[in-house]
């Protein structure tokens, strides 16, 4: 029963890396990344929920810190990402090419 | 109080520095003058007992303590002296230069170095000593590339820090073999550990090449000499302070001071003897055909290290650390010398040189006592202690014959180079066309205490030795007397060596003066080897561009795109996770 949530978040990590490795859209990335984080809070709580002296609440509370954290993260990304398309006209990755070391 | 005085000196001089520069200069002065007494004073009540050591960060035995033995306070004694007196004649020398470099960073960056330096001598812990031993090479830098307009220093100025860095690397690497193997940083402590044999023989060894190749770097030895000769781009000040009295002899130092932790090594003190023998021959032809007057004196400068150096490999302690203490006060000398030569004229290029001697006096007296010191002429302190090198090496018996030779032809060289760059600056059938005089008594009394030093230190000889082995039981030594001296230099039949060199000079001062022309190396050979420089130069440059192509090569691949670094973020924790797995 347990194995059926193991599996959605191990869908919902590779689906981000997939998208984080195939896309060229920043806000795809953008997305792809949420879509990971969302699939680690799921492990969280699915790990905090399997605790062997009954439900570990404290998990519940750490996702409810990584949520408050990813969505500082994610407006600080799509300012980044505005002004990324202010600077080329475009929100396609390779036009930040010129980052290359 | 000898180290905390140039020190935190030299804080304040930053500090007055923003505010006042003409007071800055003379807190400058007042400092490094104090830091030399200072220094002196220590040097003659050299206490029994060093006083204790007190722990820097508990919990990591790192005790800071002093090393009052002869070798440290020797060293310590000459840095603040030569240093004191390099910063007075600064005063005038930099005054030009002042309007287009901000003086501040210059005497800021001495006194600082002058206070390392002392602290490098005074300290018995090699963690403390590779502190300083990294700050002198860092003043040493900063002061090289002290035009930083002028690409060309610029460029020196990295040349030495990358290549001395070897050098570092290899002494860092060998103090903490040394305290992995011991458990302590204690010079002392390690030493006796040594001696008892309780270090392993593997150890050791690792540990005797890092600091041989420490030495190496800094006193800037084959093959690690390129260095020093592209460093004269400094001004002559900190060419006389830093690559001619202190900086140099740190490696030569270093040496002496770990010499009884290596003899168990067998190779050890053969291989230093090996290097500083080739680095005396190199340098010396070398510095026979260069034009550069700083350049000469540069590679003269190296030569001499080398003697040191080879003196240590056969154990002669006392003979290389004598020559040191000399070689710093005639070095320095010549280097200011060449510093008021080049301050009244404006070129270090030989050939525009040529019958100075009648426009400029005093420099021409003074140089010409460092001419005599440098080449070994007798009752010249030079010859004094290079007899004792020389002697020391013969000493060790047939091992050290084929070094012998190459010392023995080593200093005709030196006697020929030093001449020739005498005659080329003073002397001449005609005389200088151009204004030329001596400089202002802020430069004159810097020679003048330098040549009196030259002239007389040997005869200091009693009591130079009986403080050198103020706590020194471990190096023994025996103690030397001035009619010992005398007497054991004019009783060995290494006479002969001093004899060929006055007869090389009276031949050369002959055939010069009827020609009119002075040995100059002619033809296509002389300018390849002045060029190439036995090909190190290019040896080195080719490593570089090995390194810089691999690395450029690296460069594809951080392509720069979101994609490939995710998919590279993502391999790695797939790795990450196998190794968990699997462990």
């Amino acid at each position: 029963m347990w194995s059926a949530y193991w599996i959605t978040v191990i869908f919902l990590f590779s689906l981000g890396i997939y998208t984080l490795i195939f896309r060229h859209n920043l806000i795809h990335l953008i997305i792809g990344i949420e879509v990971m984080a969302k699939g680690l809070c799921l492990a969280v709580l699915v790990g905090g929920a399997q605790h062997a002296g009954g439900v570990f609440s404290v998990s519940q509370a750490i996702v409810i810190t990584i949520i408050l954290i990813e969505v500082a993260t994610t407006a600080i990304a799509l300012s980044l990402v505005v002004a990324a398309h202010r600077h080329t006209g475009t929100v396609d990755v390779a036009a930040l090419r010129r980052l290359k070391g | 109080m000898t180290i905390a005085t140039p020190l935190l000196g030299a804080l304040v001089v930053l500090v007055v520095g923003m505010a006042s520069e003409r007071l800055m200069k003379w807190i400058a002065v007042l400092v490094s003058v104090a830091a030399g007494v200072f220094a002196l004073k220590l040097l003659f009540s050299i206490p029994a007992q060093p006083p204790e050591g007190y722990f820097w960060i508990p919990g990591i035995a790192v005790q800071i303590g002093f090393n009052l033995t002869g070798l440290g306070v020797w060293v310590a004694a000459i840095a603040g002296c030569v240093g004191a007196l390099a910063v007075i004649f600064s005063l005038k020398y930099m005054e030009s230069e002042e309007a287009h470099y901000p003086p501040t960073r210059y005497y800021f960056f001495t006194v600082l170095f002058i206070g390392s330096m002392i602290g490098l001598a005074l300290t018995d812990n090699l963690l403390i000593l590779y502190l300083f031993w990294e700050m002198i090479g860092f003043c040493s830098y900063i002061l090289i590339a002290y035009y930083y307009r002028d690409p060309k220093a610029v460029r020196a100025g990295t040349k030495a820090l990358i290549v001395t860095r070897l050098g570092d690397v290899g002494l860092l690497a060998g103090i903490i073999v040394l305290w992995q193997a011991t458990g302590t940083t204690n010079i002392f402590e390690i030493t006796d550990l040594a001696q008892r044999g309780d270090i392993p023989l593997f150890l050791l060894s690792l540990a005797g090449a890092g600091f041989i190749l420490g030495a190496v770097g800094k006193s800037a030895q084959f093959p690690l000499h390129v260095w020093l000769p592209d460093a004269m781009e400094a001004p002559t000040t900190i060419s006389a302070l830093i690559h001619a009295a202190c900086l140099v002899n740190a490696g030569v130092y270093l040496l002496a001071l770990t010499y009884p932790l290596f003899l168990m090594l067998a190779w050890w003190g053969p291989v230093v003897l090996w290097i500083g023998a080739i680095t005396a021959l190199l340098a010396g032809i070398l510095a026979l055909i260069e034009y550069d007057i700083k350049r000469v004196l540069a590679y003269s400068t190296v030569s001499q290290l080398g003697f040191m150096v080879a003196a240590v490999g056969v154990g002669g302690i006392f003979a290389s650390q004598f020559h040191l203490l000399n070689h710093a006060v005639f070095k320095a000398l010549l280097f200011l010398c060449a510093g008021a030569i080049v301050h009244a004229i404006g070129t270090r290029d030989l050939r525009q040189m040529g019958g100075l001697g009648r426009k400029m006096p005093l420099t021409q007296f003074c140089c010409g006592i460092g001419v005599f010191a440098l080449a070994g002429i007798p009752a010249f302190s030079g010859f004094w202690s290079k007899d004792q090198i020389l002697e020391s090496v013969v000493m060790a018996g047939d091992l050290a014959a084929v070094p012998l030779i190459i010392l023995i032809i080593a200093a005709l060289l030196t006697a020929a180079y030093s001449l020739r760059m005498y005659w080329m600056v003073f002397a001449g059938p005609r005389p200088y066309e151009k204004e030329a005089h001596d400089g202002p008594w802020q430069m004159s009394i810097p020679l003048v205490v330098l040549a009196a030093g030259a002239m007389l230190l040997w005869r200091a000889v009693g009591f130079y030795s009986t403080q050198a082995l103020a706590g020194m039981e471990i190096y023994n030594l025996h103690e030397l007397t001035l009619p010992q001296l005398v007497h054991e230099t004019l009783a060995s039949p290494l006479l002969i060596v001093t004899g060929m060199i006055v007869v090389l000079w009276v031949v050369f001062g002959i055939s010069w003066s009827k020609s009119g022309k002075v040995l100059s190396a002619e033809g296509a050979w002389a300018d390849a080897l002045t060029e190439t420089k036995f090909g190190f130069d290019a040896f080195y440059r080719t490593g570089v561009r090995m390194i810089t192509e691999f690395c450029q090569g690296l460069r594809t691949w951080q392509s720069g795109d979101v994609n490939y670094n995710a998919a590279a973020a993502a391999v790695g924790l797939l790795i990450l996770l196998m190794l968990l797995v699997t462990t």
